[in-house]
């Protein structure tokens, strides 16, 4: 069930009221079942594919545990990498495959006739196959010890917050967390409300509305003007990172309420000075996923600067494929490890610079900018949509534009929460949070602010039947 | 502890309230405006009118109170299938249980997902507070997955923050209190080549199954129930599938009143306002009032006139002579051919 539904509305006060007065003892098997009825709403039977791949990894790390030698450790591990990732590529990447496959003998002239398939991609399998692996790596590196309880197990894997959007969690973290006994506490319970309601500003104010203005461009983008097209990029970016960050947000306060808490997954993104620190501020959760179980792995900056470069691309390759099964996000993937790449070989300033702040904000622009052209390949139909979108925004900037049908009260409304939006991220990056800016509220005027906040949500937030459901973007990965 | 629940039953308590004040604020008011007159009649009706716009449109209860004393509400709504009258009675009769319900049969051959245009569900539904009776038939009548909007209308009406602020309202039905349901709708318009059938379609068509369960309805509450088929421009095959209801109202024995058959209640080369069968006003009080003298002929119906206790009807007359007098006589509308 999406968070943004009639369905969760009744599913998390429920699972919640009834945690908190079961026996901490069985607190965790509710959430275990809770977790996979919130899985199977969607499509029941890929719930055994949920299921096979916690019960491979658990074996795989009882086996890891159990061997005596470091070969049978490593094949103990590799079976499990092979068996989840196969999984993962056969509902993934089959049709890109084929697809790919037949591109290349009709580019060649070979002629080949691949099957058509289609896999219906089941919700947030990129997410937990990632998590189950991180977990039974770390038992091979010994990082932690492998969990004899497989349902418990089971928890983590499953553990219905993040379960289909992530964060990607590690089981140093919430393996223990999720099994281990929970008491009600209004001030948490309080701080989990405010980072879900952040979480749904973002989510159905802000993404779900920009969304309707950068479909209508990007669908009609060849009569788009240029500057039609740069805007709708801009929204898309904000969109992005609403739609993404809005889901994290929603999943850290309804764990947070359980007495879970996940870790951070967006940290101001757009503020970041470079591509590199972009993407230590990005879906930090697959970041430093991709760091700790690829790019260490493959020995990081070490071996000199072609070494690093050749990592960068690898990660950023892998990060492209994992977000989606076609040519354009391993180009955006590639788009972010050249950017690096590039960043790395530039030569460092010797002084520093006369007026700092400056310096860091067009640093800033700059990082932006650059970022914003990636968004426009991660976004267009397809590689050639997104190199003629940027061939349209050079050449036909002026150009008579379209209807993209968002009127000018939807614009307001979502220029307005724009600026709302960049007031949050700035107090954040302050280091600061909400929950401190609005404890320092007379309590009536604190009371107020939250329901006013509540009924933004409601009045503007675009959901019920009058919008189809837009399933959060990153569903699909 | 105590001071943090009354805390949060207070900010809920407040929220709610704003939820009431936003959806009142937010919501379409045509179903409202339609059907308050109904729910805030307290002294009962005689009548009730049931059925599709041609309804809507041919009848008018403040004639039928203006002539006869009768009180009756026109619970017509635009493109209704007889499978959902059977619910729209139901539901009416959750608040007045008349003496009479008169059901039009034009929708007879429509099945229920075929026929009801979105909106009107919306305008029947709106107005109908909450009930266990309001979700039974909301999940007879709608898809599953678009149940939610008429049992919470909020949930789809939040969004006409724009169209309001925008100042770009549009109302969806010309009903007012004082039309008890009714509409009037000024104009004229004639179909060439229209000529009257009396044969009937042979065989089953949705709405009969549909008009068995309304009587037995209506029979389980002690309502009369009535069959008609008023006068208006309708295709060769509309009438056959009409006429094919003096088949079931023969094996119900129930009453069928095919006004389609009866020469001279109205004229129609000057008394219908579209093409498609729709009585204007004229046509309206024609049909009213022979409807009105058909049923005071044949039930124990009692003139309330005078009755000091039926005194806001006398009100809402004079309201609704004005309107039409406003929109209609002595107003010289072109014929539209």
């Amino acid at each position: 069930m999406l968070f943004n539904s009639f369905a969760f509305l009744i599913f998390f006060p429920t699972v919640t009221l009834i945690y908190f007065l079961l026996p901490a003892r069985i607190q965790w098997v509710w959430l275990l079942v809770m977790s996979y009825v919130f899985y199977m709403n969607w499509h029941a039977e890929y719930a055994l594919l949920m299921a096979a791949c916690t019960i491979i990894t658990h074996a795989c790390s009882l086996l890891i545990t159990g061997a005596k030698t470091t070969r049978g450790r490593r094949a103990a591990m590799w079976s499990g990498i092979a068996l989840n990732i196969g999984m993962l590529a056969y509902f993934k990447y089959t049709g890109f495959l084929l697809d790919t496959i037949q591109r290349v003998c009709d580019w060649i002239g070979i002629e080949a006739a691949m099957p058509k398939v289609s896999i219906l991609l089941p919700v947030g399998i990129s997410f937990y196959v990632f998590q189950a692996l991180s977990y039974m790596i770390d038992v091979y590196k010994g990082r932690v010890k492998a969990e004899r309880n497989l349902f418990k197990y089971a928890l983590f894997v499953s553990f219905f917050p993040q379960l289909v959007a992530g964060p990607i969690e590690r089981s140093s973290r919430l393996l223990k967390q999720v099994t281990q006994e929970h008491r009600f506490d209004w001030e948490r319970t309080r701080q989990g409300l405010l980072i879900m309601l952040l979480g749904f500003f973002e989510k159905v104010v802000i993404a779900d509305r920009a969304c309707m203005y950068v479909d209508a461009i990007y669908g009609s983008w060849i009569d788009a003007s240029g500057a039609q097209l740069a805007l709708a990029t801009f929204v898309f970016a904000v969109q992005d990172l609403c739609d993404f960050a809005g889901y994290s947000h929603i999943a850290i306060g309804t764990a947070k309420i359980l007495g879970v808490e996940l870790m951070t997954n967006f940290r101001q993104p757009y503020f970041a000075h470079s591509v590199q620190n972009f993407w230590a501020r990005w879906h930090i959760s697959l970041s430093t996923w991709f760091r700790d179980y690829i790019y260490f792995p493959l020995g990081a900056g070490r071996g000199g600067k072609f070494k690093q470069a050749r990592n960068l691309m690898i990660v950023y390759t892998v990060s492209g494929l994992w977000h989606g099964a076609a040519l354009k996000y391993v180009a955006w993937g590639m788009l972010n490890g050249v950017f690096q790449v590039i960043e790395g070989l530039l030569p460092q300033p010797k002084h520093k610079p006369r007026f700092p702040r400056l310096d860091l904000l067009l640093h800033i622009l700059w990082t932006d900018f650059l970022i914003l052209i990636t968004m426009l390949v991660f976004r267009a139909g397809s590689l050639s949509s997104a190199l003629g979108m940027l061939a349209r925004i050079a050449t036909a900037w002026n150009a008579p534009g379209i209807e993209s049908g968002f009127s000018g009260v939807q614009a307001l409304c979502t220029g307005v929460c724009f600026v709302i939006l960049f007031l949050i991220e700035l107090i954040h990056e302050k280091r600061r949070t909400l929950t401190e800016i609005t404890d320092r509220l007379p309590v009536f005027a604190r009371g107020t602010l939250y329901l006013l906040g509540v009924l933004a949500v409601i009045v503007f937030g675009v959901w019920g039947p009058g919008y189809t459901a837009q399933a959060f973007i990153y569903f699909q990965f | 502890m105590k001071k943090k629940i009354a805390m949060t039953v207070l900010w809920l308590s407040a929220l709610i309230a704003c939820l009431a004040l936003l959806d009142h604020a937010m919501r379409r008011d045509d179903s409202d405006r339609k059907y308050s007159a109904f729910f805030e009649e307290e002294q009962g009706f005689d009548v009730l009118f049931f059925g599709t716009s041609r309804v809507l449109d041919g009848v008018s209860p403040m004639e039928l109170w203006r002539d006869f004393g009768v009180t009756s509400y026109n619970m017509g709504n635009n493109s209704e299938p007889l499978g959902v009258t059977r619910w729209v009675l139901d539901l009416a009769m959750d608040t007045h249980v008349p003496d009479i319900a008169v059901i039009d049969v034009f929708y007879v051959s429509r099945a229920v997902d075929e026929a009801w245009t979105y909106t009107y569900r919306h305008l029947f539904y709106d107005a109908l507070p909450l009930s266990r009776a309001k979700i039974e038939a909301v999940c007879a009548t709608q898809p599953e997955d678009g149940r939610m909007e008429f049992l919470v209308p909020f949930s789809l009406y939040h969004g006409r923050w724009e169209e309001i602020l925008a100042g770009d309202v549009e109302r969806m039905v010309e009903c007012e209190p004082y039309m008890m349901g009714g509409e009037l709708r000024p104009s004229r318009q004639v179909r060439d080549n229209y000529t009257l059938t009396d044969e009937a379609t042979q065989g089953e068509l949705p709405g009969h199954q549909a008009l068995r369960e309304i009587a037995a309805l209506c029979w389980e509450h002690g309502v009369e129930p009535v069959f008609i088929a008023l006068p208006g421009h309708a295709s060769q095959e509309e009438q056959r599938d009409m006429n094919s209801v003096a088949r079931v109202a023969q094996e119900l024995g129930v009453p069928f009143l095919n006004m389609m058959q009866v020469e001279g209640i109205i004229d129609f080369d000057r008394d219908c306002y579209d093409w498609q069968g729709h009585l204007n006003p004229d046509g309206a009080s024609k049909a009213t009032a022979y409807l009105g003298a058909w049923l005071t002929a044949h039930y124990d119906l009692e003139d309330k006139r005078g009755d000091a206790a039926y005194a806001h009807w006398d009100a809402r007359l004079a309201q609704y002579e004005a309107h039409r007098a406003r929109v209609w006589d002595g107003q010289e509308v072109p014929l539209d051919k």
